[in-house]
């Protein structure tokens, strides 16, 4: 390969991020354009009917990088994700069909990212200096935005975001939910946070001493609620369904100034397994709770009036409801 | 002399449109349905109807409230007070008339909707996703098919005296499975009570995370349909109350947050204007970023009196500046 030009699906505000870390690396990176209606039919055209919407939006975003010059993907993977962690084969077979061939498909894991880096790079830095110069400001960047994400008003009222982390995290895929909730003056409560998944998926497996330090969990509080929601699942569920569970949990026994979450929205691909398997675990807790629920549900048939409306409707309900 | 004071609310839905006038008492004072066959003309040929109803000179509109799909498109062409959602202008109306309404539905032609209320307040709502299925246009594309008007459907499918099945999550399969029973010599009374059950169970589905509970109060042009009134009766277990303005709740409703809106001078254009004056939509395709939105301008004899589309500021300003630069 002549020379590398990196590229990765775009994941909302961490998209930036990332982008930052490799090109601090002295690697360069093309990202692919935003998502717009021609990612999605192209995805959509190439994958299997019932994929999942990230499946498609993923293979989109690729199909568009490499069209911009591109030649090395990089992906989310590893254990225990959902069958994500597969994607990035089935895609890159996809792509070899489609007549795409000066191109390398990773998928990335907490523990082999920095060494496929390493790889990428002419004169490799040492471990150590990634790790300290790169990795570390890059996972404190990532904290700062996931600490916006969560952060709760105390004058308006919170509606609570669980679910998927794709739909959750990239603006373009859920039609902006969190803006539109912003804009009908509510505070929207993202729990579906990157340094949370990356910290889901270390607590499994994470030999790395170095790398454990950081991504642990360390809030405690959490730390009981997904306890206590491994009882539900055993064997492990899979998929980010028990994150949504103790999160879930978690906003709806959560009490700032003795108020409580307003609302919950629990938004999922279509067909995703395993948010549909927690469905009615999410209907029941919310009505017993007595918190109102708005389930999405994403994929390239949505329409953002419907969604809309029902987002609209759902804030001025919780608005007028916390009024009285 | 305009002595008497009036609110209009309008619902601008998929399939159509209603219009209604509302009294300082909250009495309707007119109302009409129309197929919506192009906004602009339907809104036009509604204004005109509602007028004729009454005599004009009697009342004097203050305020206007609309709801439905086509709401920000119709907020902009009338000049509305209130831009609501149908799920809110349903149920504003059904706790005016039944304040102790626990359960509000509507089958409506491209969508269907179940409202909790507790207390007068509203609880929850859910609201078709991702396909029409389990809509109106099931109805009325099955309607269409076997030759029957749709006016006709509640009647014709309460004549019947044998229980078929239907698939009812696909409007698609649906037909396709009305052809193989007309093949079979199927009654076609026995073939539309079959399509409703089937209709109706689906819809039912959606209230999943809903509690059901009665009163229940089932309102939308659909209800006008005694043939869904019987299969929901018989799949509730429960007497279901339909309000003798039905098909106009949502635009009563409309009419009723306007009149609770709390404005000094009302935005409406008058019936005049709105009849006599031209108005046209121009759709482009905004250049500014990578949203690429979709934008529709409306213009009243060839001035731009609003956008939408637009999912931010940027092209929208701009293309107000360009116009006002024009006109200078």
């Amino acid at each position: 390969m002549e020379k590398r030009i990196v590229t990765f699906p775009r994941y909302g505000k961490y998209t930036e991020v990332f982008k930052e870390f490799f090109e601090s690396l002295d690697l360069e990176v093309k990202l692919p354009p935003k998502l717009t209606d021609r990612t999605v039919k192209l995805g959509a055209k190439n994958s299997p009917d019932f994929a999942c919407f990230p499946y498609k939006v993923t293979l989109g975003h690729f199909i568009e990088a490499l069209e911009q010059g591109a030649n090395t993907i990089l992906t989310f993977s590893g254990e225990p994700t959902c069958r994500f962690r597969h994607f990035y084969k089935t895609q890159a077979y996809t792509l070899k069909r489609l007549g795409y061939n000066n191109f390398e498909l990773y998928g990335i894991t907490v523990e082999n990212l920095v060494p496929l880096v390493r790889r990428f790079m002419n004169k490799p830095k040492s471990y150590i200096e990634i790790y300290k110069k790169h990795l570390v400001p890059a996972w404190y960047k990532l904290k700062e935005i996931d600490k916006e994400k969560m952060k709760w008003s105390t004058d308006k009222s919170n509606i609570g975001i669980v679910g998927q982390p794709h739909v959750c995290w990239e603006e373009r895929v859920n039609f902006g939910l969190e803006d539109k909730i912003e804009k009908l003056g509510a505070r929207p409560v993202n729990t579906n946070t990157l340094t949370e998944f990356l910290k889901e998926r270390a607590d499994e497996k994470l030999d790395n001493s170095f790398l454990r330090k950081f991504i642990k969990f360390t809030d405690k509080e959490k730390w009981s609620y997904r306890e206590e929601a491994k009882k539900y699942f055993n064997p492990p569920v899979g998929g980010y369904a028990l994150a949504s569970f103790y999160n879930l949990k978690w906003l709806l026994d959560k009490k700032i100034d003795g108020k409580g979450i307003d609302g919950i929205v629990h938004i999922l691909p279509l067909c995703c397994t395993f948010e549909t398997l927690i469905e009615d675990y999410v209907n029941g807790f919310c009505q017993e709770a007595a918190v109102p629920l708005l389930r999405i549900t994403i994929d390239e048939n949505n329409s953002e009036a419907n969604l809309d409306t029902r987002i609209e409707t759902f804030v001025k309900l919780i608005k007028r409801k916390t009024r009285k | 002399m305009k002595n008497k004071r009036a609110y209009l609310g309008i619902d601008a839905g998929s399939v159509s449109i209603k219009l209604a006038l509302i009294d300082e008492n909250k009495n309707l004072v007119s109302s009409t349905y129309l197929r919506n066959m192009g906004l602009i003309e339907t809104i036009k040929k509604g204004l005109k109807e509602i007028v004729s109803n009454i005599n004009n000179n009697d009342y004097d509109i203050r305020k206007v409230g609309v709801a439905g799909s086509g709401r920000k498109f119709i907020g902009k062409l009338v000049g509305a007070d209130t831009i609501e959602t149908e799920v809110f202008a349903h149920y504003v109306a059904a706790v005016h008339n039944y304040p102790n309404v626990r359960t509000i539905m509507d089958i409506g032609g491209e969508d269907s909707k179940i409202i909790s209320v507790k207390n007068g307040i509203l609880e929850d709502f859910e609201l078709n996703a991702v396909c029409g299925a389990g809509t109106g246009s099931v109805i009325d594309a099955v309607a269409a098919r076997i030759g029957i008007k749709i006016e006709e459907v509640g009647d014709l499918a309460l004549q019947s005296k044998q229980e078929l099945d239907f698939p009812g999550k696909c409007g698609i399969f649906a037909q396709s499975s009305v052809v193989s029973r007309l093949n079979t010599g199927a009654d076609k009374s026995d073939i539309l009570m079959g399509m409703i059950r089937a209709l109706v169970s689906n819809y039912l589905t959606l209230a999943k995370k809903i509690e059901l509970k009665e009163p229940y109060v089932y309102q939308g042009a659909t209800a006008k349909n005694k043939a869904i009134v019987k299969a929901l009766e018989e799949q509730l277990g429960h007497e279901i109350i339909v309000p003798e303005h039905c098909d106009v709740m949502g635009a009563i409703g409309a009419a009723l947050l306007a009149k609770e809106e709390n404005i000094e001078t009302t935005k409406f254009k008058g019936y005049d204007n709105l009849l006599n004056k031209n108005y046209e939509t121009r759709t482009i395709i905004a250049k500014g970023c990578e949203n690429h939105c979709e934008l529709t301008q409306i213009y009243e004899e060839n001035k731009l009196i609003g956008i939408i589309g637009n999912r931010c500021e940027k092209c929208v300003s701009n293309l107000e500046n360009i116009l006002v630069e024009k006109l200078k």
